[in-house]
């Protein structure tokens, strides 16, 4: 049995599931043995599944921040019904910003760069990418 | 050549764009990047000030709002000065770490602060007035009566069943120990050890089944012999 208590990054990562199969045995192993250890990671996840408003309003602040463009669609879409003499002019709107929304969304990236890679037959490069995004 | 131009044009816009991830910022951060340190401070102040508080309250220690202030501020501090989040390797484990190192954190600071105070506690045998009423604390506050024999009794089935507990497998061990010592509900423990809810279930139903049939065998020669 391992005496000397993991620290607190092999803890964290034993905690969000994270931890390679070889560091998970060491550690299940020395939790079994240690209350001390066994109480700091049920304290902290005690913590960690405690709903937070600050951060509940964050992410809606960052999904707002990422989706602008389709909120500016969308409420250009809904607009032009309310407002049907300047319809074509919405619609314009509703499609550029639905365009724009597309460009702006990360799968787009990524599909664009392998695209990219791929145009110079590069693959090496194109396997790197994907390999990146599985670890997303 | 020219849409080439004009999606790397993109790319790197949406870059600029994109709120930082947390591991660009965990990046940036170990390289003490003054602008993502706000940005990390902003983001993760509320978790390490709702840890803070949540440990205070287990400990029963009570602290002033300028005091939970400092014991945050004294985080964040103690983690940029020792270079600390540099040693974090997964993003994904952050959150989880920064509780941890906030509790660490906390739970040494009371110590501190309760070795400092440690004048202020009363010894049994101080009088309780000026006047020698042959009055000492002892007399007055009630002692837990118990019986020795029965502690021991009770000590060495203790000893007998931790030692049998002991004889698992770590898996098992964990999971019965969270259940019974810890008081978690299984739906906590397959989280905390990310397996399912059945398999923690059936390691703590077969834990105890295996514990039950080896303290009967010890017993039981006791009981006929």
């Amino acid at each position: 049995m391992n005496r000397i208590c993991p620290t607190e990054e092999l803890l964290s990562e034993y905690l969000s599931g994270t931890i390679s199969p070889e560091d998970r045995k060491t550690v299940e192993s020395h939790l079994a043995s240690c209350a001390d250890c066994r109480k700091l990671l049920s304290e902290a996840y005690d913590v960690l599944i405690t709903p937070d408003l600050h951060e509940i309003f964050f992410n809606i602040k960052r999904w707002l921040r990422k989706n602008i463009w389709l909120i500016v669609a969308v409420s250009a879409l809904a607009s032009s019904f309310f407002f049907p003499k300047y319809f074509i002019q919405l619609i314009t709107a509703t499609l550029l910003s639905g365009i724009k929304w597309i460009i702006d969304a990360k799968t787009t990236k990524m599909l664009i760069t392998i695209y990219e890679t791929w145009k110079k037959s590069d693959k090496d490069a194109s396997d790197s990418i994907f390999s990146d995004i599985k670890k997303n | 050549m020219k849409y080439e131009i004009f999606i790397d044009f993109l790319i790197k816009k949406q870059y600029n764009v994109d709120v930082m991830e947390t591991r660009d910022l965990l990046l940036k951060c170990a390289k003490k990047d003054r602008k993502a340190w706000d940005e990390f401070f902003r983001q993760y102040e509320s978790l390490v000030t709702r840890t803070v508080r949540y440990k205070l309250k287990k400990l029963n220690f009570r602290a002033s709002k300028e005091e939970y202030r400092d014991i945050v501020q004294e985080i964040f501090i103690s983690i940029w000065e020792k270079d600390k989040l540099s040693k974090v390797k997964n993003a994904a484990a952050l959150k989880g770490w920064l509780a941890i190192v906030s509790l660490n954190f906390t739970a040494n600071y009371c110590s501190r602060k309760a070795f400092k105070s440690a004048k202020n506690t009363f010894s049994l045998n101080t009088k309780l007035s000026q006047e020698d009423t042959g009055f000492t604390l002892e007399s007055i506050v009630p002692a837990e009566k118990f019986n020795t024999e029965k502690m021991v009794e009770s000590n060495e089935i203790r000893e007998l069943v931790n030692s049998e507990i002991s004889k698992l497998g770590p898996k098992q061990q964990l999971a019965l120990k969270l259940n019974i010592l810890d008081g978690r509900t299984q739906k906590d423990i397959s989280s905390i050890m990310a397996v399912p809810e059945g398999t923690v279930a059936t390691l703590i139903s077969r834990a105890k089944k295996q514990v039950k049939a080896n303290l009967q065998k010890i017993m039981e020669p006791g009981i006929y012999g």
